[in-house]
């Protein structure tokens, strides 16, 4: 492969509030967060719906700069992702092009809407999904493309912050042929790249288009289909060749839905390959993976003798393509982040046309399943595959030195432990004193997601588990109910309280439990950067003013037993308040409200301007 | 270096105006027509949390992201997070430059001697410590910087002290970029109002070498 | 909601919070040789064994004996008494010296003085005076009379209480420090010494000379005295007693003499003594024991005649007491007219006390008690050069102040032999203010009791001299000792709030380190200034 000569771009900037505006042809460095901005302003996208979640959480403050800019374009923080799932879900029925960002786990909250909302055939609808190898900033790897199979949706995945920009945009015309959502699978090491972007035309006419929901369709669970209902076993079917194509799908014309998928994503130019006339070796580069090797392919210098397929579609996968790899060369490395899901179609197709080429990957142990794909380890296995070292043993052996210095040497450093001022440490101090005088080590503390996650480490260690979001106050239920002697506390953050803290705390009342929920009510979304929500400060994504709803009014329509509102600052005032609630027999509540100590910093500081 | 290729990283606690070094450089390496790509890692919301950034320049990039091993110059905020950062990412004879104000979390202080719990409490490596660390990899071409006390020195406050050591990182010579494209930078690309406190900090940070 | 009172700054004042940490625990306050008992007790906690060791032997040569026989007053002065229970100190002492004795290191002994001190006595008084004296740097024999060196230790405490290997152990690598030992030698006046080239004489051969009694019968066959009884059983002997036994005296040696009784299958067995229930000198935790044991205890009871068959003893006849002591608290005992009994018995043993024996020494003065006068300051007898410690100064009393005034005396010969000033002297130095009783106690402590300690049952002492407490085991060791509060040393702040803006520092005018506010970090939320304990940490006002 010939080293082109890189040619600089004529304008270039830094994008700082430009995401939004109509620059048709200039170069910007952006952020991937901004470039899956661009790609959905770009795109003409009317309706915008997210709940905050790492690494994506800094789109939707692009796409708010960008409605102020458009005003018909709405731009919302939910409640919750399955809210904001269903919204953007809602937006698209109504025939506008609609786009939802989250997390992984926010795809684990929206999976009951995803596969049926997939059946209904929205058209124009994107999501897109950050998963976290290496678990850099969630507490686990999961891999999104299984959940997509699932559902039956499609998965692109970018290899660059152009391609983000890009390929979002290209997600919602692909949405729109075959009718399904479409998945844009971001990974952490992409997430926080930025690099120069040649940004495209904004399609205005899109965003501004009529609402055309079709009233004659009855949207109804698993299918779209005039009256009468079909026979619910036949629903699933129609993925799966079975069920011939409605007339009012326009475009799909008479082909059966999935393999129409199949067919259309076949035919997509995104997924390049690069197969020399007698390749040694064929590599399958999934998404982000793509970048680190290239690098490694660079770095040993056999560009011109590997077959390359840079894979964007990770589901369904381009099969004749993978075929002409296949064919071509004896092995094949496959490189993929977290879960070998590629690798497993490539095996599938290679063992449907009797091929023998060997398959490496992370089903073969070539590349290790757990933890961040990076260069070193694709280096080592394609070293491997072609017989030889990647790095010269004794850097090799350095590197590793390295790693243990900080395994060994510095493991003393600390995470990250509650900020200076923190009210929800003040908060978690307050309480941990009072039940270790009050009931001694008779206490079970349930935690939820959120900074106070970090009550689990000492000092404090108040808190014994911390699974999903909302899942505290149950979780704490449950153990009561299962005949726990011990003084039960929930936490609860106030941002998941509305996310899903609010039906657990209904059940919890209805069934009779008898807890202490601990409202840790810091005004923001904090550990995502301060996103608002619907009970702080009383304002919208786009800043706009709205109803501030006040949890405690919302518990004593709940019918709580005992509520009432601290300040984690007052030591004195919190303990006593916190005695009272814990002699209440039943569900007491205790609010404990202040603001995050970073943000109220942030605010002082621009007061002070 | 490996033909024309730059691996630069920028590493410190959160806060510590990370982000603005790294757009500056960016920017002002991109204006004069080299190939660039940057990347943060996912810096914690929270205080005192170690965070950088890698910055590759390059006739021919796919990844912004440097290799384990491979990153050519470090500059390091605070001498523990440039230990961490070099124990990665060091290129054998990397050269580093380190401030050398140290940042104590809990879990760590100065003295090493006895904490209530009558345990040693883990001493905070000394510099002579995190050098001897760092030269066991190969990495002996440490420059320490007092970049905060010349923050505080020139500015009256530590938050300039990314724009000493991006100075003193550039006073390496080793940043191919003119000096005039980066302090034009700095007075356009920095918040409203503190161009000129910047620039006067990235001089003070340039004259260091001199 | 208003943003105050983010904004302000907060600083430690550093006098409030030295105040309290310049006190000392009321443990290590309540303790003869000052052991830094928080220290220890926390490292224990954290795994760390051989440093808490290394601060144990700082001042205590004998962790292990000290770990079983010592009557702990340290930990009747726990704060946690106002809170549940105290720390099992005496027993967490034990278990870093049981686990280490095989591994322990010895100091490196250089003999840097001329000069040469003789030790009459090898039990703990003398045998720390050696271990001392020997590090300073002085030759050091130690003579004694009996076969092995140890005192009490060694020849009565029975074999449930200290096993004789572990004190045989514990005090050989004591010795082995490079002290001269001779045994089998009893030294009958210091001149000879002298004459022999000893510079220092010291008299620690204890109280060892049993008490007697003027009642009728006291020759007869199957009364015998509580030590020699005692000295038999360590020597292997088991000696012939009938199934009912009486034990008279309501000392330790006493309840020994009855537990061991027990341990040699007698069926009954009686002690005797004057003293109330709660005026008995014995440990209540020994007294506990033997009644466990099936022990049957009279008490405010005097012996009035040993009853006799052809000079065989068959009973006792006892007589009710009314007083031990007088007005002024000397021994003066008053008995009920009318009161006599009779306690049937095959054997009696007689326990009620401890004497010197100063033959040999009688030109040296003595007090009303029978002790050796000695200078309070210097140690000195009334002869120049010849020092006394240990209970044949005190008379009996226990190991830990044994210990305490070997390291007091090794002190004063130090200064006298022309080492140390004597008004330096460290272990007298113990005068900062216990902190026990207006140490405020912080919030939030959790009740927890303290750790059983595994003890054989009562059925199954019978007959054996396995000890009876087999001591902790790792986990319950460290669980044990993380309930210590370490008083000591106030770290409220940092050890349980853990706000990152404070950190750990060292101030060179102060020998503790102290919390510190980093003021880069504080936003001023003040909530550490109202946990502090101490009122410590006040607001910086800065206007803003």
């Amino acid at each position: 492969m010939p080293e082109e000569k890189y040619v600089p771009p004529t304008f270039l900037k830094w994008a700082s509030g430009d995401v939004a505006k109509d620059y048709p042809g200039k170069t910007f460095i952006i952020s991937c967060n901004e470039a899956l901005a661009r790609g959905a302003v770009e795109a003409g996208v009317r309706v915008v719906a997210a709940y905050p979640g790492s690494p994506l959480q800094y789109t939707i403050e692009s796409l708010a700069i960008a409605s102020s800019i458009y005003p018909s374009m709405h731009v919302e923080w939910s409640s919750n992702e399955k809210v904001a799932y269903d919204v953007t879900l809602g937006a698209a029925m109504a025939g506008m092009r609609a786009f939802t960002p989250m997390k992984q786990l926010g795809m684990n909250v929206v999976i009951d809407s995803l596969v049926q909302g997939a059946n209904l055939g929205p058209a124009g609808f994107v999501l897109a999904v950050g998963d976290d190898p290496g678990a850099l900033e969630t507490e686990n790897e999961m891999d999104t493309r299984y959940l997509a199979r699932y559902a039956e949706i499609p998965v692109l995945e970018p290899t660059s912050i152009q391609e983000v920009k890009d390929y979002t945009l290209m997600a919602f015309e692909l949405s729109e042929k075959i009718r399904l959502p479409v998945i844009v699978r971001i990974t952490t090491g992409l997430a926080y790249q930025r690099s120069p972007v040649v940004f495209g035309k904004i399609h205005h006419e899109i965003r501004e288009r009529d609402v055309s929901f079709d009233k004659n369709r009855r949207w109804i669970l698993g299918d779209a289909f005039p009256w009468p209902m079909k026979p619910f076993g036949a629903k699933h079917m129609r993925f799966h060749d079975e069920l011939p194509v409605k007339e009012w799908e326009g475009t799909v014309g008479s082909l059966p839905k999935a393999s129409f998928t199949k067919e259309v994503i076949e035919r997509l130019e995104w997924n390049e390959l690069i197969l020399p006339d007698r390749p040694v070796a064929g590599v399958i580069a999934v998404g982000e993976c793509y970048q680190d090797t290239m690098e490694a392919i660079r770095y040993l210098g056999v560009e011109s003798n590997v077959a390359i397929l840079k894979l964007v579609t990770s589901f369904p996968i381009p099969e004749n393509r993978v075929r002409e790899v296949l064919k071509k060369t004896g092995s094949v490395l496959v490189v993929e982040q977290i879960e070998p899901f590629v690798e497993a179609q490539v095996c599938a197709v290679a063992a449907n046309m009797n091929s023998h080429a060997k398959i490496l990957g992370k089903l073969t142990g070539d590349i290790p399943v757990c933890n961040e794909v990076t260069r070193n380890i694709i280096g080592k296995a394609l070293g491997k595959m072609l017989g030889r070292n990647f790095l010269p043993e004794e850097e090799e052996k350095r590197i590793e030195k390295g790693k243990d210095l900080l395994l060994k040497e510095l493991s003393f450093i600390s995470p990250p432990r509650f900020c200076p001022g923190c009210p929800e440490l003040a908060a978690g101090f307050a309480l941990k004193t009072v039940c270790n005088e009050l009931y001694g080590e008779e206490v079970t503390y349930i935690g939820d997601v959120g900074c106070y996650g970090m009550m689990t480490v000492p000092p404090l260690n108040a808190s014994y588990a911390n699974l999903s979001m909302g899942s505290g106050i149950s979780i704490a239920s449950g153990i009561y109910h299962a005949g726990s002697k011990d003084k039960i506390i929930a936490y609860i953050g106030d941002s998941t309280f509305f996310h899903s803290g609010m039906p657990a705390l209904v059940n919890a009342v209805y069934n009779k439990a008898n807890l202490l929920l601990y409202v840790l009510d810091n005004r923001t979304t904090g550990n995502t950067g301060h996103q608002p929500h619907p009970g702080a400060f009383g304002i919208t994504a786009t800043k706009q003013a709205t109803k501030m709803l006040d949890i405690e009014e919302i518990v004593k329509a709940f019918q709580v037993d005992f509520v009432k509102v601290v300040d984690p600052y007052d030591f004195e005032e919190t303990t006593t308040v916190l005695k009272k609630a814990l002699e209440v027999e039943g569900v007491s509540v205790v609010i404990a409200r202040r603001t995050c100590a970073l943000l109220a910093q942030r605010i002082m500081g621009l007061m002070e301007k | 270096m490996e033909d024309n290729h730059l691996n630069l990283m920028i590493a410190g606690l959160s806060g510590q105006g990370i982000i603005m070094v790294e757009r500056l450089l960016v920017m002002s390496l991109a204006q004069e027509g080299r190939n660039v790509l940057s990347a943060d890692v996912p810096p914690w919301t929270h205080r005192n949390a170690l965070t950088y950034c890698h910055i590759r320049m390059g006739e021919k990039l796919y990844s912004p992201r440097i290799p384990e091993g491979a990153a050519d110059i470090i500059i390091a905020f605070e001498p523990l997070v440039g230990l961490q950062v070099s124990a990665v990412y060091g290129k054998e004879d990397a050269l580093v430059i380190m401030n050398d104000y140290t940042v104590e979390t809990r879990g760590l202080s100065r003295d090493g001697s006895r904490d209530m719990s009558g345990l040693p409490a883990h001493k905070y490596p000394d510099i002579e410590g995190i050098l001897g660390h760092m030269a066991g990899l190969g990495i002996d071409k440490v420059r320490i910087v007092s970049g905060t006390d010349i923050s505080f020195k020139e500015t009256g406050s530590n938050r300039c002290l990314n724009m000493v050591m991006l100075g003193a990182a550039y006073s390496s010579r080793m940043i191919p970029v003119e000096v005039d494209t980066l302090e034009n930078h700095i007075l356009e690309n920095t918040p409203p109002g503190t161009g000129q406190t910047n620039l006067k900090a990235f001089r003070s940070g340039l004259k260091l070498a001199l | 909601m208003s943003l105050k009172p983010i904004g302000n700054q907060l600083r430690i004042n550093i006098d409030a919070c030295q105040a309290w940490n310049a006190k000392r625990p009321p443990c290590r306050s309540a303790c003869p040789v000052d052991i830094d008992v928080p220290g220890y007790v926390t490292l224990i906690s954290k795994g760390k064994y051989s440093e808490a060791l290394d601060v144990i032997m700082e001042k205590m040569p004998f962790p292990s004996i000290c770990g079983r026989v010592c009557h702990h007053p340290c930990e009747s002065a726990c704060i946690r008494n106002k809170i549940d229970q105290p720390i099992a100190i005496r027993d967490l002492k034990r278990f870093v010296g049981d686990r280490l004795i095989g591994e322990r290191p010895n100091q490196e002994i250089k003999q840097t003085k001329k000069q040469s001190v003789a030790i009459i006595g090898s039990g703990p008084a003398g045998l720390t005076a050696a271990h001392d004296l020997a590090l300073m740097g002085y030759k050091v024999t130690v003579f004694e009379e009996l076969e092995k060196p140890g005192g009490m230790v060694t020849s009565c405490i029975p074999d449930y209480r200290i096993p004789i290997d572990i004190a045989e152990k514990e005090i050989n690598l004591l010795l082995e420090t490079g002290i001269k030992l001779r045994t089998g030698e009893r030294i009958t006046g210091y001149s000879k010494l002298f004459e022999n080239g000893f510079q220092a004489v010291l008299l620690a051969m204890g109280a060892k000379k049993p008490k007697s009694i003027n009642i009728s019968g006291m020759h007869a066959k199957g009364v015998i005295s509580g030590l020699s009884f005692l000295r038999d059983i360590k020597n292997g002997k088991r000696p012939e007693l009938g199934e009912r036994v009486i034990v008279m005296g309501g000392g330790n040696v006493a309840i020994d003499c009855a537990q061991s009784t027990v341990r040699l299958g007698a069926k009954k067995v009686h002690i005797i003594c004057l003293e109330k229930r709660e005026e008995m000198p014995a440990h209540e935790w020994q007294v506990q024991e033997a009644l466990e044991e099936g022990v049957m205890l009279h008490t405010s009871l005097g012996p009035f005649r040993i009853i006799t068959s052809n000079n065989r003893v068959t009973g006792l006849e006892t007589i009710k007491c009314t007083n031990v002591f007088d007005k002024d608290g000397k021994f003066s005992p008053t008995f009920e007219e009318d009161s006599l009994s009779i306690i049937k018995a095959d054997t009696i043993i007689i326990a009620i006390g401890q004497e010197i024996d100063i033959k040999g020494f009688e030109d040296i003065e003595i007090t009303p008690s029978g002790t050796f006068k000695v200078d309070p300051l210097t140690l000195e007898t009334s002869v120049p050069g010849v020092f006394a410690a240990g209970d044949c100064v005190s008379g009996p009393a226990s190991f830990v102040e044994a210990v305490q005034s070997g390291h007091m005396v090794s002190e004063a010969i130090d200064s006298f032999l022309g080492g140390r000033d004597l008004k330096t002297l460290q272990t007298r130095r113990n005068n900062s203010p216990s902190l026990a009783e207006e140490w405020p106690i912080p919030r939030g402590i959790i009740r927890r009791k303290r750790q059983d300690i595994a003890q054989l049952d009562p059925a199954s002492r019978k007959g054996t001299f396995k000890e009876i407490s087999t001591g902790y085991r790792e986990k319950e060791a460290v669980r044990e000792a993380s309930r210590c509060l370490n008083c000591g040393i106030c770290g409220y702040c940092i050890e349980n709030f853990g706000c990152i803006a404070m950190v750990w520092t060292t101030n060179p005018d102060l020998p503790y380190r102290v919390p510190e506010i980093d003021l880069a970090l504080c936003v001023g939320c003040g909530v550490c200034g109202q946990i502090c304990p101490h009122k410590a940490i006040e607001e910086i006002r800065d206007g803003g």
